[in-house]
């Protein structure tokens, strides 16, 4: 009889949690069950009893060998079948923190250049018989923003004529700041699946952390957005950006966002400090401070029916990279780069070395991508991660965002991740309250 | 935020009988048993998908995705990185 290789054990209160990530086990024992899984590893021997059935169940023990997870390989070929594109890195909004400084540059993503992406996604798709393609519109800019809107407009007609053509159901999403006209949100809830909404709150937040390139606010605009595709019923989200000043307004942002809409999750995430917070002088919070005050707002709005959503704190996957950035995801930049990482958009970041793995060819009117370079990108999962390797959430956080750890110095060191303490305090927090919602199994004895 | 500890290194001993307490099979879209039983039965599978599918949204951090695991368009089971009200 064997121990799981994966497994980490938390002290709780007198007894310990114990965490089997590739078995997807969570449990909590006494400290005789620990002892004797100590002991079962050395000897191959656990005494029969009710316990040794149920952590034999879930796979904790068992005989023979364990068999090596089934990881994706790395083998530097990728054939998507889901495009995100970037219309423009130009912006109606000056925010204070943009990572990607949109509004300083204007390029715009030519026709032809998506036209062909979404020609390879379908082609990907029917080969491979799937059932869906997606196209999803991102920034560096806003999507929607000035002459981007028609290139937006023309891929989705397009990408829904595919479609149609190859029957083959295609997902259409995108992401924006909000500040859109009637005529294009009538636009877009009739022919987009998904928006997902940078928001930050309550008025004053909003209209100091993401003003209007005017410098004035932009509440109200995002506000009357929200109230229309309230009004539609139309599926969205909203993801709001917590920085210094307001990482101690959680709460009240919970109850403003549970005032203007039905949603029953909301997504917030740290500042990273980078990009335009140079200039502006825009400030992360401090990393305990932004985790203890989640919890605070995690149990706030638990009994409010309302779930809050963190990207480093996610304990129900199990996978070796955090993101699709690791090689997996196809987006187009308005250059006609080929990026793996939303954040990573334009030639002059010094990531893109990294993160760009392809280009649109001119000539042949298709896209030519660097395979080294995407196996160098999938090559990026938690397994390879030597900080990680005896990491307790090592294949949840699977070594956290590849644009943040490398803006640190390399990707592959995450010994200096800023995050690493909010992502722990985070998935413990979710894993004691999961545990805290089962009913008690066996009584624990102390004796 | 506790120290953790590979099962080797934790400092632990034999006082009694072992007992569970608690346990519960983590994975997307599960929802916590309602008897006492040791929950790992209840292995999700909403959608009759691989559940082991590797789905991954593009961008954990800017999710912009309903379901990206491309592997049932009508499924009903959140994708792991889900944060919207519903499919599209």
């Amino acid at each position: 009889m064997n121990v799981t290789r994966e497994l980490f054990i938390i002290p709780n209160e007198g007894n310990f949690i114990l965490f089997a990530p590739l078995r997807k086990a969570l449990l909590e024992v006494n400290e005789t069950t620990v002892a004797l899984l100590q002991e079962c590893e050395r000897t191959g021997t656990f005494p029969e009893s009710d316990v040794r059935r149920a952590l034999y169940d879930a796979g904790i023990i068992f005989d023979g060998t364990e068999q090596p997870h089934n990881w994706r390989p790395t083998s530097g070929i990728i054939e998507p079948d889901s495009v995100t594109l970037f219309p423009t890195s130009d912006c109606s909004l000056f925010c204070r923190y943009c990572y990607a400084g949109a509004g300083e540059t204007h390029f715009y993503l030519a026709w032809p250049v998506a036209r062909a992406a979404i020609d390879l996604v379908f082609e990907n798709a029917v080969r491979r018989r799937a059932k869906k393609a997606s196209v999803g519109f991102h920034g560096g800019g806003e999507p929607f923003y000035g002459r981007a809107w028609e290139v937006v407009q023309r891929s989705v007609l397009y990408a829904r004529e595919l479609s149609k053509r190859h029957g083959i159901y295609v997902s259409l999403s995108a992401a924006t700041n909000g500040v859109l006209s009637l005529k294009k949100l009538d636009w877009i809830t009739k022919h987009f699946g998904n928006l997902n909404i940078s928001f930050d709150g309550p008025e004053d937040i909003q209209n100091r952390q993401r003003p209007l390139k005017s410098g004035k606010g932009s509440f109200d605009h995002v506000m009357r957005t929200v109230r229309l595709l309230e009004e539609r019923k139309f599926s969205y989200g909203i993801r709001a950006t917590i920085t210094k000043e307001s990482v101690g307004r959680l709460i009240e942002m919970v109850d403003f966002f549970r005032s203007i809409s039905t949603l029953t999750q909301y997504h917030f995430e740290p500042l990273f400090e980078c990009g335009r917070c140079a200039t502006t002088g825009a400030e992360a919070p401090d990393p305990i401070e932004f985790a203890t005050a989640m919890v605070d707002a995690m149990q706030y709005a638990r009994t409010r029916g309302i779930e809050l959503y963190y990207s480093g704190a996610n304990i129900d996957r199990t996978v070796d990279s955090f993101c699709g950035a690791s090689g997996r995801s196809f987006c187009v930049t308005p250059q006609g780069n080929v990026t793996s990482c939303f954040e990573v958009s334009l030639e002059s970041d010094p990531r893109a070395a990294q993160f760009f793995y392809g280009k649109f060819d001119t000539d042949t009117k298709r896209f030519v991508f660097q395979s080294e370079r995407v196996a160098a990108l999938q090559n990026r999962t938690v397994n390879n991660l030597s900080h990680c390797a005896d990491c307790l959430i090592k294949y949840q956080c699977a070594g956290d965002c590849l644009a943040k750890v490398h803006s640190t110095g390399d990707m592959f060191d995450t010994s200096k991740n800023t995050r690493c303490s909010t992502n722990h305090i985070l998935s413990q927090f979710k894993m004691r309250e999961r545990l805290a919602e089962m009913r008690t199994t066996t009584p624990a004895r102390k004796e | 935020m506790e120290r953790t500890f590979r099962l080797g290194t934790a400092v632990a001993r034999i006082r009694g009988a072992p007992s569970i307490i608690r346990a519960v099979r983590i994975g997307a879209g599960d929802k916590p048993a309602t008897d006492a039983t040791f929950c790992f039965t209840n292995r999700c599978n909403d959608c009759g998908c691989n559940n082991d599918c590797g789905a991954q949204c593009d961008c954990n951090d800017y999710c912009m995705c309903e379901n990206h695991c491309a592997c049932d368009p009508e499924c009903s089971r959140d994708c792991t990185c889900y944060h919207y009200g519903g499919p599209g």
